[in-house]
């Protein structure tokens, strides 16, 4: 009973964040994205190949391959381009033990992430997708290390970095926004 | 029908790459001189729910 509680307070938790992540967006972003209709979310607590799947069943749009609903397990967010969904698993492992303030910058930088995907997926251009490789190299080096060892394919290399680096500068505006009204912070440290 | 370019996600493969995230933006955040530490979000002041 009291893991259950625990799930259900982590539930609302992930999505208070990801409805703050979302009002955090700089206007002209949020706007961009209820214009092209990639404004809505979906948080749950279940691993996200099913629910995707499901999904796509759903609209008629053709499942996920068993390997792919497997692999899509490992993720905590992805953005859902035939449906304009963001999902969100509240209850991914990796996400587990964490504090709720690091919790919370998670789930804000997992869902930045897949809403920076909305916004530039479309917009690459052939070139910058075959320049994936150069773009890492040039990107910094613990951004680069993270991408290699998720097990992207090339291809998504450049759509990968574009979306970790929105999520960096989104996260570092959230710091500058909050110490320019009330002085730094001192709610909890994530490093 | 089976679709041949499944969405990848974000992944997260372990606590391990988390922490490895998060000092990842620690180290750049401090390096501009931003304090790292997570100050939270700021009460909403009206509901927008694009929740489906």
């Amino acid at each position: 009973m009291a893991d259950e509680d625990a799930d259900v307070d982590r539930t609302m938790r992930a999505e208070r964040s990801v409805r703050s992540a979302w009002r955090d967006l700089p206007a002209y972003d949020r706007e961009l994205l209820q214009n092209i209709g990639a404004s809505q979310w979906q948080v749950t607590r279940e691993a996200l190949g099913g629910v995707v799947d499901d999904l796509l069943r759903s609209a008629g749009l053709g499942g996920l391959r068993q390997r792919d609903v497997r692999s899509l397990d490992d993720a905590a967010g992805v953005w859902i381009q035939e449906l304009r969904l963001v999902l969100v698993n509240a209850g991914h492992h990796a996400l587990a033990e964490l504090d709720d303030a690091t919790y919370e910058a998670m789930l804000a930088r997992i869902a930045w992430h897949e809403w920076a995907h909305a916004l530039s997926v479309v917009r690459a251009t052939a070139d910058d997708v075959a320049n994936g490789e150069r773009l890492l190299d040039l990107a910094p080096a613990g951004v680069a290390n993270v991408i290699r060892r998720g097990g992207y394919r090339r291809s998504e290399y450049t759509h990968e970095l574009v979306a970790e680096i929105y999520a960096l500068l989104m996260s570092r505006r959230r710091r500058v926004s909050a110490g320019s009204r009330v002085g730094l912070a001192t709610r909890s440290t994530i490093s | 029908m089976e679709r041949v370019e499944p969405p990848k996600g974000y992944v997260l493969a372990n606590k391990q790459t988390v922490e490895e995230i998060i000092a990842v933006e620690a180290e750049l955040l401090r390096s501009e001189g931003v304090d790292p530490r997570w100050p939270g979000f700021p009460e909403a002041e009206e509901e927008h729910d694009e929740k489906q």
